[in-house]
């Protein structure tokens, strides 16, 4: 009986991580906000997102609660000349990071107020239904630097 | 012995003649951090975020950063910016100076550029004019710009060079920095070499 017992709770311990593990399919770190210059009301967020699933994500859809809409961007550089281009989703292999950052993939924000505050929530959406909320931090120029300086 | 003189000091004349040209070539060859990019003296009239008429003519003896962008321009301007003030930040010198010169005078006002210039840094010099003149700065710089209407209807966004330009005190075109050369620190090291 005790011996049943035993097992029983091991197998719970050892079944526990598998379901922790389940529950966060897609792991997103250091998800930050531009804070917008005075008079402009667009800006872009970055974040890295970690696709934990065995399968492909694909990121479809992503609102702020600084901005009235949302769109995902690629800056690209086409003869020589920089520009930017909506994409209609990114997709995230299995097992593999991904980097919204500056100078590539970015979250675009567009209609936002003079002043943002200090932190906003980014709420992510994937073909697969999941959805993602995530408090990302408003960065001014000079700690923008600090997180640019990585890519440089 | 004596028959290991000559050809020694053959070989060493020789090993020495070539360090000399070898050490030559490379100081010449990485002089600067920025991409040579020489050419003529030009001019150009614009007007400053504090309405001021400016003219390239006028700052002469001075070491000069330029690059283009727009304010509505999410991504990869404001980090430019946030670099040159850093630049100006490393070298502390009035005889530098930052420009950022719009590729959107249509919706870049002075007043609009007034507001947006300050939050990135006290000392670039945000300018704005006809699109003809701004035309003939891209000129100078071999490059173009032009408005892309992906972003949606109503809007618009403008690709233009992400490059960094660096015009000498002498008023010619003569370092460039593409968007993977934007190290703050190695063109702080540029301007100052050419300001002693």
């Amino acid at each position: 009986m005790i011996a049943k017992k035993t097992l029983l709770a091991l197998l719970i311990l050892f079944l526990t991580p598998c379901f922790a593990r389940g529950e966060e399919k897609i792991s997103v770190k250091d998800p930050w906000v531009r804070q917008n210059p005075p008079g402009t009301s667009v800006t872009a967020a970055y974040m890295v997102m970690e696709n934990l699933t065995a399968s492909a994500e694909e990121l479809v859809r992503v609102s702020c609660s600084c901005s009235s809409e949302a769109s995902l961007h690629l800056t690209e550089t086409r003869d020589g000349s920089m520009t930017m281009k909506k994409v209609a989703s990114i997709e995230i292999p299995p097992g593999a990071s991904l980097a919204l950052a500056p100078g590539g993939y970015h979250v675009m924000l567009t209609g936002l107020s003079d002043d943002i505050g200090k932190t906003a929530v980014l709420e992510l959406q994937f073909r697969s239904g999941m959805r993602i909320s995530v408090k990302a931090s408003v960065l001014g120029p000079q700690d923008a630097k600090k997180r640019e300086s990585h890519h440089h | 012995m004596r028959r290991y003189f000559l050809p020694s000091v053959a070989l060493l004349s020789l090993a020495v003649v070539w360090l000399v040209v070898w050490g030559f070539l490379r100081t010449d060859k990485e002089r600067f951090y920025g991409d040579e990019f020489r050419r003529p003296a030009f001019d150009f009239s614009l007007t400053d975020h504090a309405n001021r008429e400016f003219a390239l003519s006028d700052h002469k003896g001075k070491v000069i950063l330029l690059n283009f962008g727009f304010t509505n321009c999410p991504d990869i301007c404001p980090i430019t910016l946030g670099m040159l003030g850093e630049v100006l930040d490393i070298v502390k010198d009035d005889r530098v100076l930052a420009l950022f010169i719009t590729v959107d005078p249509e919706r870049d006002t002075v007043a609009k550029l007034g507001e947006y210039i300050p939050f990135f840094h006290d000392h670039i010099v945000g300018l704005t004019g006809s699109q003809r003149e701004i035309k003939r700065v891209n000129d100078a710089c071999g490059t173009f710009y032009s408005k892309e209407k992906e972003v949606s209807e109503d809007d618009y966004v403008v690709s233009h060079s992400p490059a960094v330009y660096l015009i000498g005190p002498g008023g010619e075109m003569t370092l460039r920095y593409p968007k993977d050369k934007l190290d703050p620190k190695r063109i702080a090291e540029d301007v100052k070499s050419l300001l002693l």
